[in-house]
């Protein structure tokens, strides 16, 4: 799973002296979206262009 | 069905400011269709094909036109958000051509009980623009036919496996919009909750003026 | 790659030369698509005959993490206001943009491995510096925001680029541009251009007010009061009740514009303020850059740079000997500027035809299939130019299309600029515009100096400046205040012979030249594209190379 790549880039960012207070917003930030990404929340659908016909 | 279709079209048409959100739906929708048949077209080696994609995609930019300008006059903004055109490349052919053909058969059961509600309640002019788009929407109906009889080996299997596909459209926009419900009450509740985190930043992260030194990563890394 | 929030691009770099750059909304018809510019990059691979699995490395401008630190900051930093946008903005961080990465190694098929993350600012210093002809320079960036920045000043020397200091959110020059555009019912970030166009038909009365909000210091930063704004409790707006406060009430969104508006006057005042204190400030910016450079040489990019009139005022006011703008200034050249500052190479600009082709044969099957009239012309320039000098428009499609949101005359409708009543039928009928909108006239380099003042310069090849004009023999293309955004051509460009060939049938030099597209649409890219233009756009004919269609 490559994302892991953009997730070990991402907490590296994070731990810098200035950013670590935003970590624990950003983790629970996440933890939603895992949760939501699962359940096929947050993935794009086909535009809704003939849902209304 | 029909009743039920009668009764749901009366229902999101009761007052004018209903019928422009409608006529600006649609305008999106056609402008949508659109952009998947002016992709298509550029996409379709065929040259009958191509340039009755071409065609049709010509229809739908008036028929969107159409429906804004009469959502401009009962009042909404009449601006038309694009959206569209990776149907083709998505479904293929053969399943897009299906998908085509029934989306267009339903506009016309549609833009039928619509035209009716429209003159039942008086609003004419709303009305004729889906009466002058209906011949629009046959032909679109039946060219879409013919070529996937052409196109398609089993016709009849594609046609079934489009309505399938658009079942499972309608799934995932139904948990899709679930989804960010729930995700937007948790991001609300995350935000109202952080107040304490808000001011301390005001000391940590205090808004600089001036010029200041780049970002500790320079370049590409 | 540039995209994800509008204007996505693609650039491709193959052995170190610059062979293609193209906007995502030419390929996916979309405007400004927001996108990914997957599609504009599979068509330039396919141009030059490589596929995805072909590209080594892909370096997209801008860095996602930083990104989304400056969304969460600003999040909490406008507690509580922020509380109406915060949802949405971290659907889209969350559920897009953090991942453009992945998405961009997935929708080519290729390893994430080879994708690169870059710096907004540092895009846009890279994508006028290492295009530029100059070996070395002072850069000025200027956009709404990069990451967390707004403004840089950098200097080139070679393929380097350093940065010499930038201006954090909220200070932004953009942001404030995009507030005026939400207050004057257009669309953010993209009617900003209406707005510096409307500037021309007012009187800058509201100078007090922009002054007070926009204040610059002497080493050149400026501060911008964030109270009339709103780019986080209202993005799509972009401004706050404080605005309405100071310059009255907004324009209801997309409304119709009129001349004769009992409000326009007032519209145009505000307009003509802002671009006022807008030259200031960029003058301030510049002179500061020149003292900390001491180069005669600066390059502008960053969507602020798209702001003709402001470059026009630098040139006329500035201290430097020569000032370069790319022609796709905005965040669509931060492609351009990611692959180049990526690979450390140098691509000196000049023409701006790096998109696909529109094929002819192809056309020709289609629009016979259409039942269009189609013609193959013995002599192509000969037969547009007489077209044109009987004072009809022509649409005109040569090569590949242009880089950047102006038409530079590869994908052109082309019409007299001496006739006024043409313009006008133009801007009502055949490209439906804001009736205080001029259109642009395009005149060979040996002509220049006889119609506009000046000389041409690095700028006006690629539309990126303004001059006044010196007579009145093109009123289609001037505005009510004198200038023209003029194109300069010189021999080699596609629409040389054309303006020849009509100076000598009709005795005139400047041709009007707007972008080919309907109203709403991206400019023609391909063929498709281009029949589907002349079926919304009956009786106006089509020059495809030599082929002549008429519908
Ligand atoms: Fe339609
Ligand atoms: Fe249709
Ligand atoms: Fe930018």
């Amino acid at each position: 799973m490559s994302r892991f790549q953009t997730l070990s880039e991402l907490v590296r960012h994070f731990l810098h002296r200035e950013r670590w207070v935003l970590l624990p917003l950003l983790g629970v930030l996440l933890l939603g979206a895992v949760i939501l990404g699962v359940s096929t929340g947050l993935s794009q659908v086909a535009p809704l262009v003939y849902a209304l016909f | 069905m029909d009743l039920w279709t009668a009764a749901a079209s009366r229902l999101s048409l009761r007052s004018p400011a209903r019928v422009a959100a409608r006529m600006s739906a649609f305008a999106r929708a056609e402008r949508g269709s659109q952009l998947d048949m002016l992709l298509a077209a550029s996409q379709t080696q065929d040259l009958t094909l191509a340039s009755q994609f071409l065609r049709h995609a010509h229809d739908e930019s008036r028929h969107a036109r159409a429906f804004a300008n009469r959502a401009r006059e009962l009042g909404e903004d009449g601006w038309i958000h694009a959206d569209g055109g990776r149907l083709l490349r998505q479904l293929g052919p053969a399943k897009f051509l299906a998908f085509v053909h029934q989306g267009e058969a339903r506009a016309i059961q549609r833009f039928l009980v619509i035209q009716d509600t429209l003159t039942q309640n008086g609003d004419t002019r709303s009305a004729a623009i889906f009466g002058a788009l209906l011949d629009d929407e046959t032909r679109h109906a039946s060219y879409t036919r013919t070529a996937l009889d052409s196109v398609a080996e089993n016709p009849a299997a594609e046609l079934r496996n489009a309505r399938r596909w658009s079942l499972w459209q309608g799934y995932r926009r139904l948990t899709a919009s679930t989804a960010k419900g729930l995700h937007d009450a948790g991001a609300w509740l995350l935000y109202l909750s952080l107040f304490p985190l808000a001011f301390w930043l005001r000391w940590v992260r205090p808004v600089r003026s001036g010029w200041v030194e780049s970002a500790p990563e320079r370049g590409p890394q | 790659m540039s995209g994800g929030y509008h204007d996505a691009a693609a650039a491709l770099v193959v052995d170190g030369v610059l062979v293609g750059a193209l906007q995502e909304e030419r390929i996916s018809r979309i405007k400004h698509d927001p996108g990914l510019p997957i599609g504009a990059a599979l068509a330039l691979l396919a141009q030059e005959g490589l596929s995805p699995q072909d590209v080594a490395s892909v370096f997209f401008h801008e860095d996602p993490y930083a990104h989304l630190e400056r969304v969460l900051l600003w999040s909490l930093r406008s507690f509580p206001k922020g509380l109406k946008a915060f949802p949405q903005a971290m659907r889209k961080q969350l559920g897009s943009d953090l991942w453009v990465l992945d998405s961009i190694a997935e929708g080519l098929g290729i390893p994430r491995g080879r994708i690169h993350k870059g710096e907004h600012h540092r895009s846009h210093a890279a994508s006028a510096f290492l295009c530029s002809p100059f070996e070395q320079a002072a850069i000025l960036t200027v956009d709404g925001v990069g990451e967390h920045h707004s403004t840089g000043l950098w200097q080139g020397q070679g393929a380097q680029i350093s940065c010499l200091g930038q201006l954090e959110l909220p200070h932004s020059l953009g942001l404030l541009w995009a507030g005026v555009t939400g207050w004057m019912g257009l669309a953010v970030n993209r009617g900003e251009h209406e707005v510096m166009g409307l500037a021309a038909h007012g009187q800058p009365r509201f100078s007090d007010v922009f002054e007070r909000w926009l204040t610059q210091s002497e080493d050149g930063s400026f501060e911008v009061d964030p109270a009339p704004l709103a780019w986080l409790s209202d993005p799509e707006r972009g401004f706050g009740p404080a605005m309405e406060a100071a310059l009255g009430p907004a324009r209801a969104f997309n409304a119709r514009w009129s001349l004769q508006d009992p409000d326009f006057q007032l519209r145009a005042d505000v307009a003509a303020s802002l671009q006022q204190r807008t030259n200031e400030v960029l003058l301030g910016l510049a002179t500061a850059l020149h003292e900390r450079t001491a180069s005669p040489n600066l390059c502008v990019a960053g969507g602020v740079a798209l702001n003709c009139r402001a470059i026009a005022h630098i040139q006329a006011h500035g201290p430097f000997e020569q000032v370069f703008v790319q022609p796709a200034a905005g965040d669509a050249g931060g492609a351009l500027g990611a692959v180049l500052s990526g690979l450390g190479i140098r691509a000196p600009m000049h023409h701006a035809a790096w998109g696909v082709c529109c094929d002819a044969g192809r056309a020709q099957d289609l629009a016979t299939e259409l039942g269009m009239k189609v013609e193959r012309v013995e002599d192509p320039v000969q037969r547009a130019a007489a077209h044109l000098a009987q004072g009809q428009a022509l649409a005109w499609v040569k090569g590949r299309c242009e880089w950047g949101p102006r038409g530079l005359g590869n994908r052109a409708i082309l019409a007299s600029a001496a006739d006024e009543a043409l313009g006008v039928r133009l801007s009502t009928q055949v490209k439906p515009r804001a009736p205080f909108r001029p259109f642009a006239p395009i005149v060979s380099n040996t002509s220049f100096s006889e119609h506009f003042e000046g000389r041409p310069d690095l700028c006006t090849p690629f539309m990126t400046t303004l001059r006044q004009s010196r007579n009145d023999l093109s009123p289609a293309t001037t505005h009510v205040d004198g200038s023209a955004r003029v194109q300069s051509v010189g021999p080699k460009d596609a629409l040389h012979e054309v303006l020849a060939a009509f100076e000598k049938e009709s005795g005139q030099s400047v041709l009007l030249n707007t972008s080919l597209n309907g109203p709403g649409d991206p400019a023609v890219a391909r063929e498709t594209d281009a029949l589907a233009w002349l079926m919304a756009h009956p009786g106006t004919p089509m020059l495809i190379d030599d082929l002549w269609i008429q519908t």
